[in-house]
């Protein structure tokens, strides 16, 4: 059917068509036999529609909807809950305790990075094998061989004193 | 309305018994199964009870029903969780024990025509769209305008004319297939 009205033959059945529409349609219709044809169609199958045998649900469906309505707490009522005394304490508490390890947490402020710090080290003795290398490329230098001789060029400036 | 939307469980139970048979009917006109239409339907009203407040008086009620209805059929269907069924109308009244009830008290060949008329109309539900199945329903037996329509599918009105078109041409074909016995009835069941 190309007349352009045929979208518009259930909606005439309907009484949804405007006034404008409805008025076009009424003068076209009984020049165009494909419309008339598809318009007695529609018709019968309205009438027929009407005539359905009706849906009865089940006396057990109130019952299940009006429990399942009985156990749903509304929201408003959940929030006055969570107001109660009982839920608030133990709520507040944990909250303050939770502030507590953030704020001493923050006032300790960022530790040491492991690139600004000289040397990490594990333990005193690795300090102590540290001084002693220090120690050790100073005799290199001076080119001694114990401790003692390290001891005397410490102390040059006062032998060199002595008569 | 608002008095159920304020927690008062008798105006709900109310507003139950006033639109229960429509919201029954339009989920069983759209899964085709009675059982599943029930479980919607109960789905439908908890829902309606969970989402009161947001109901606004300036709304038909009905179209803001019908939208809660449709949504949750639509988004269940899509979800895989109901397969639209459309059994025979015999096969129904077997499974409820009878409780599909007839429009009117008829006579034998009234009465069959009725079943034919309900086998031929399932199968027409069975072979639309989605949406062309919810606007049809909406219209042809919940007699809702295509104006509110159109609010409970959000969609323009234009689309529920076609909707609407294309799903009651889909019947009358289905009913005129069925009128001249082009169908013999053992291979409609």
């Amino acid at each position: 059917m190309s007349c352009g009205f045929e979208e518009d033959l259930t909606a005439y059945v309907d009484r949804e068509l405007p006034q404008l529409r409805l008025r076009q349609l009424e003068e076209h219709l009984p020049s165009c036999g494909d419309c008339a044809g598809t318009l007695a169609l529609v018709r019968r199958a309205v009438r027929a529609l009407e005539a359905m045998p009706a849906f009865v649900p089940s006396p057990q469906l109130r019952r299940d909807v009006l429990d399942r309505i009985s156990e749903e707490v509304p929201l408003l009522d959940r929030l006055r809950a969570l107001l109660q005394p009982r839920a608030l304490v133990p709520a507040l508490s944990a909250c303050a305790v939770l502030a507590v390890v953030v704020a001493v947490q923050l006032g300790r402020g960022p530790g040491p990075r492991a690139e600004d710090s000289p040397l990490l080290l594990a333990d005193a003795s690795e300090l102590e094998l540290v001084q002693d290398m220090e120690l050790m490329e100073d005799m290199d230098v001076l080119g001694l061989e114990s401790p003692e001789d390290l001891d005397v060029v410490e102390h040059l400036q006062e032998l060199e004193g002595q008569p | 309305m608002l008095e159920a939307a304020s927690g008062d469980q008798a105006a709900f139970a109310a507003l139950f018994d006033r639109h229960v048979q429509g919201v029954a009917r339009f989920a069983y006109r759209f899964v085709g199964d009675r059982a599943r239409a029930e479980e919607l339907a109960q789905d439908i009203f908890v829902k309606l009870y969970r989402h009161a407040r947001s109901y606004r008086p300036n709304a038909k009620f009905k179209t803001f029903l019908f939208k809660i209805a449709a949504n949750h059929c639509l988004n269940e269907v899509r979800r895989g969780e109901y397969r639209v069924k459309h059994t025979t109308h015999e096969a129904e009244a077997e499974a409820s024990g009878g409780e599909i009830r007839e429009a009117r008290a008829a006579s034998p060949d009234e009465e069959l025509h009725g079943k034919e008329l309900e086998r031929a109309v399932g199968e027409a539900l069975g072979q639309m769209s989605e949406r062309e199945r919810a606007a049809f329903t909406m219209c042809r037996f919940e007699g809702m305008a295509y104006r509110e329509i159109a609010l409970a599918l959000a969609a323009s009105e234009a689309a529920v004319k076609s909707l609407i078109h294309r799903a009651t041409l889909a019947v009358a074909r289905k009913l005129s297939e069925l009128q001249a016995g082009a169908v013999p009835a053992r291979s409609r069941a």
